[in-house]
């Protein structure tokens, strides 16, 4: 299996085509948007709706060979699991949490001793189920989330496979036991030391089918599961479970001749660079030019020259719009500044990015989303005070 | 004040008296007995007292003395030495096996220094006893009760080297020695024999002596045989004929003896060929070794690839995959085969089931048309019966009542005449109804051709269906085998390529091609940001070109290198030469942003517009 299912590949070859224009923002062939991964500068990939790279996030999940699958009723079963990062550019993934289900059962945490996973490397882990009391075909369900990291940046996805137990009838208690033998970290050998204990006669131990090699077990995007443990999108507030779509469109309002055009991201790295600096279309490096203005709409020199040439970026990460300042001045959310120390700003339905926090009314962003199903597919960003159409500089 | 040691005068003394008359001086003297002797005072010959590192003066023993001397006591010091000493002898003994050995006895005698008075009994009157007279004390009591005993235990080559023999002579020699000397205050503190060389071990040194020459002529011939084989090896002898072949065509015995001796025969001496064949064999050697290390490295290489995570293991087992996904599809192209199967049959049955039904209603129609064509026929036949009755009997009775008229008349007409009339009627009758009966036949046939034709174009349209249902089918199984097998080899590429080359592959290039655009921006490019720049541009333009093949990427960058010389030489500019061929492009302007796009672009890459349909 090539990957997690539900995520990669998705895009076509035209759109790469295309992609490699360093400026181009569309498909010459097919139209759509060009979505580049964060890491795009490295990897040269393009992501979809999920924002899931699949050049960077290439998890797999094995179940070592000579796992035991099968097990009397009452017994328990270990599960020796095997992560691993199938990223052909050296990409590290970074698994931060695993949850094991059983049948309809609470998931439940598995602590990891590890976390960091090498593109081309593996990690082990050894899960363990519960007592299996009924008789029959018992489902575990196997979810973790992995993130991966370019520069300051993150993003995080979650992932799940299901595998499949039977639990046979008589027996007294059997442990299958498997004994990890490496040391965390380490890589090294592993023994599997099934046990069994039984009274009855022992109607032969079943290993996992899998010719003497690990079993990859199948992954899927755990969508709904990313939603609902806020590992992708909000977790509070209005837009609780709703999660920014990567290609949201972006509507720009109250930014008069300066207002740039509505769509999604489609930089090289992603990020839409806001600041005194001139625009793109001028020659400059920003998305969108942004001066202060005064009551008259006369341009403010003074305020004007406390905003940064660069002074935020706005980008999508995990589900979520949030802000870099990078503007000595800062900036003011609510209550709360950010500033050097604090540089990443979660930004909410409803908050008004102040520009300039000495003077909050000088220069505003309010921020307003729009969720559809659980989706943000269009975030709108308007000036406040709102410039006029004919306001031009 | 001088002191002065009071010792033995000779050291070969082990004891010696010294009388008062030699310390008795005018002037007062110190002496001292040093720690190794013993002074020993008598008075009157009997023990008074043992000095041992003893200092006295003379004053003051002589006024000890002087009482003594002054009576009729006789006063004297017997020094004895305490040191060890050893004595030499030579002892012969018989062995087991009745050989006479020379030995050499060495023991370590002492005065014992518990009891030193009991050396007096070794003196017996004498003023000295020496250090020999007192070992041959021993000698003649233990020769035959030590030596000859423990020898005559041991064959005579055993005797060397054999350390419980010596500790047993030791031993035994001890015992005597405190038997026989105990009491006169001499110990025995070691005993050893070294043994001279006996007959017995003379002739084995001799045969060992032989056999070592013997060995050593046998290794000399052995080498010597070896340099002659290996000489034998490299050395081939060629013989020459000086007479021609042709000589040899002899025509009889005198002919053939002469050519035998006037034969010369010669001897070419080929060891320098032997020599080349020795030096190639060397040469094979190193290459065979040099092999065997490449094939270890390129094992060993393999192994640590595997180890590090690349992956034939992980390929194998997603090509694994990769072909029970095939599998699984051709399974599922097989159940949905089956059920257009089943749904054409199910149709078929329908339509052969309409058939019969149709078949069953034409049937009941003809026979109702027969029946009643039958009872039409039969009422015909019985109106004409009646007819013909009613016509008989109007016959009979015209017949009667005209007789004499029908008479006339079939005189003038006859009879047969109006029978066959009759005759005709009836046969047109016939045939009326026999052409009726043609036309009815022929339209059931048409009805029947018509129904039959409307089966064979369902059908056919059926089959038409299923065909195309079926190479639908086939189409989107081999297009999703090829892109599971693209997949497949993507992966198995991809593990082993570089960013760059999985951004050239992902743009839909091959990886041959995309190796050589990689070459060209790692040699352009300054460093890691510039190569990725300079690959982006350059796959784009592979792509406008359709390269495909390595070749054509590399004429693609020398059609590039030439078009810069060519700019160079005329305009004297400089030209990238990988983006010099951009220039001829057929470009296209975005009617809403004013970008310039590739001709054959249908969307503008800046804006999204739509160029053409």
């Amino acid at each position: 299996m090539a990957g997690p299912t539900g995520a990669p590949d998705r895009i076509s070859q035209c759109c790469y085509q295309h992609a490699l224009t360093k400026d181009a923002i569309f498909c010459g062939e097919c139209g759509k948007p060009l979505l580049r991964c964060m890491a795009y500068q490295e990897c040269g990939g393009l992501v979809g709706e999920d924002g899931c790279c699949s050049v960077c996030v290439r998890p797999q999940l094995f179940l070592d060979k000579d796992a035991v699958t099968d097990v009397k009723a009452g017994g328990v079963l270990v599960l020796p699991l095997v992560f691993y990062n199938a990223s052909s550019i050296a990409r590290p993934l970074f698994v931060t949490d695993v949850w094991v289900r059983e049948g309809d059962g609470p998931r439940r945490r598995i602590e990891l001793p590890w976390k960091r996973l090498d593109a081309g490397g593996s990690n082990r882990l050894t899960v363990q189920t519960g007592a299996l009391e009924r008789q029959g075909r018992h489902g575990i369900e196997i979810t973790f989330a992995a993130a991966t990291n370019y520069f300051m940046r993150e993003e995080r996805f979650a992932f799940t496979s299901s595998l499949g137990l039977e639990v046979e009838q008589g027996g007294s208690l059997v442990i299958n036991q498997t004994i990890n033998a490496s040391g965390v970290g380490s890589g090294g050998d592993t023994v599997y030391a099934p046990i069994r204990l039984e009274t009855m006669a022992d109607s032969g131990r079943k290993v996992a089918d899998t010719g003497g090699k690990a079993a990859e077990l199948g992954l899927q995007r755990a969508d709904n599961f990313e939603a609902s443990q806020g590992i992708r999108g909000y977790g509070d507030g209005a837009l609780k479970g709703s999660v920014v779509s990567r290609g949201a469109r972006i509507v720009w309002k109250g930014f008069g001749d300066q207002t740039p055009a509505a769509g999604p991201i489609t930089t090289g790295d992603s990020i839409l660079a806001i600041g005194r600096g001139k625009a793109v279309s001028e020659g400059g490096d920003n998305h969108l030019q942004l001066l202060a203005y005064g009551a008259d709409g006369k341009l403010d020199e003074q305020l004007s020259q406390a905003i940064s040439r660069r002074h935020i970026e706005l980008f999508i990460q995990s589900g979520r719009l949030c802000a870099r300042v990078t503007g000595s001045a800062g900036i003011k959310i609510g209550d709360h500044k950010h500033g050097a120390d604090d540089a990443i700003a979660l930004i909410n339905h409803g908050d008004i990015i102040n520009v300039l926090p000495k003077f909050p009314e000088a220069v505003g962003l309010q921020v307003r989303m729009r969720a559809n199903h659980g989706q943000i597919d269009e975030i709108t960003i308007t000036r406040v005070p709102a410039l006029p159409e004919a306001n031009s500089r | 004040m001088k002191t002065t040691q009071l010792v033995v005068s000779d050291p070969q003394y082990l004891a010696e008296f010294i009388g008062a008359d030699e310390i008795k001086t005018f002037f007062e003297q110190r002496y001292e007995v040093p720690p190794d002797h013993l002074g020993l005072l008598m008075r009157n010959g009997q023990f008074v007292q043992a000095y041992k590192g003893a200092h006295f003066s003379v004053g003051g023993l002589f006024h000890q003395l002087k009482g003594l001397i002054g009576g009729s006591s006789s006063v004297s010091i017997m020094i004895a030495d305490l040191k060890t000493f050893q004595h030499y002898y030579k002892v012969v003994a018989r062995t087991k096996d009745k050989v006479d050995i020379d030995g050499e006895v060495v023991l370590d005698l002492q005065i014992n220094p518990e009891k030193p008075q009991n050396i007096i009994g070794m003196m017996e009157g004498r003023r000295s006893l020496s250090k020999a007279d007192a070992a041959l004390r021993l000698k003649s009591h233990t020769w035959d009760r030590v030596f000859e005993a423990a020898i005559a235990r041991v064959n005579a080559n055993e005797v060397r080297g054999n350390k419980g023999l010596q500790d047993l002579i030791q031993g035994d020699l001890m015992k005597e020695c405190e038997r026989i000397a105990g009491d006169l205050g001499l110990i025995v503190r070691a005993a050893s024999v070294s043994w001279a060389l006996n007959e017995v071990e003379k002739a084995e040194a001799t045969r060992a002596a032989a056999e070592r020459e013997t060995s050593k002529l046998e290794f000399d011939f052995e080498t010597l045989k070896r340099d002659l084989e290996r000489e034998n090896i490299t050395t081939s002898v060629k013989m020459n004929y000086k007479t021609g072949i042709d000589k040899l065509e002899i025509e009889n015995e005198d002919d053939l003896k002469r050519v035998v001796l006037d034969n010369e025969l010669e001897f070419a001496d080929a060891r320098e060929t032997g020599a080349r064949i020795a030096e190639m064999k060397v040469l094979e050697h190193e290459i065979n070794k040099l092999k065997t290390e490449r094939l270890s490295k390129f094992q060993g290489e393999l192994q640590q690839a595997t180890h590090d995570g690349v992956d034939l293991k992980l390929i194998t087992e997603r090509r694994r995959v990769v072909e029970r996904n095939t599998e699984s599809l051709d399974r599922s192209h097989q159940l949905a085969l089956r059920g257009l199967e089943r749904d054409y049959d199910r149709e078929t049955r329908e339509l052969q089931r309409d058939e019969r039904r149709d078949d069953r209603d034409y049937d009941r129609e003809g026979r109702v048309l027969q029946r009643n064509e039958d009872r039409g026929n039969r009422l015909e036949d019985r109106e004409d019966e009646k007819v013909r009755r009613k016509e008989d009997r109007d016959y009979d009775y015209e017949t009667r009542d005209k007789n004499l008229n029908i008479q006339g008349k079939e005189r003038e007409y006859g009879f047969d005449t109006r029978k066959k009339e009759v005759d005709v009627g009836d046969k047109e009758e016939y045939a009326r109804i026999a052409r009726q009966r043609e036309q009815d036949k022929a339209a059931r046939d048409k009805i029947k051709d018509l129904q039959g034709l409307e089966m064979d174009i369902e059908r056919d349209r059926l089959d038409r269906r299923i065909k195309e249902a079926d190479k639908a089918h086939d189409r989107d199984m081999e297009q999703r085998r090829l892109e599971a097998q693209r997949e497949a080899d993507r992966l198995v590429l991809g593990a082993k390529m570089t960013p760059e080359q999985i951004l050239a592959v992902n743009a839909g290039l091959s990886p041959a091609v995309a190796k050589v655009l990689e070459e060209q921006a790692k040699a352009q490019g300054v460093d890691k940001a510039a190569q990725m720049d300079l690959m982006r541009q350059m796959v784009e333009q592979a792509n406008r070109q359709a390269v495909r093949s390595e070749e054509q990427a590399r004429a693609m960058f020398q059609a590039g290198m030439n078009g810069a010389v060519g700019v160079a030489a005329g305009a004297g500019g400089k030209v990238n030469p990988v983006l010099g061929i951009l220039a001829g492009d057929e470009t296209v302007e975005c009617p809403k942003c004013t970008r310039v796009n590739p001709a054959k672009a249908k969307f503008c890459v800046g804006c999204g517009e739509q160029l053409r349909k």
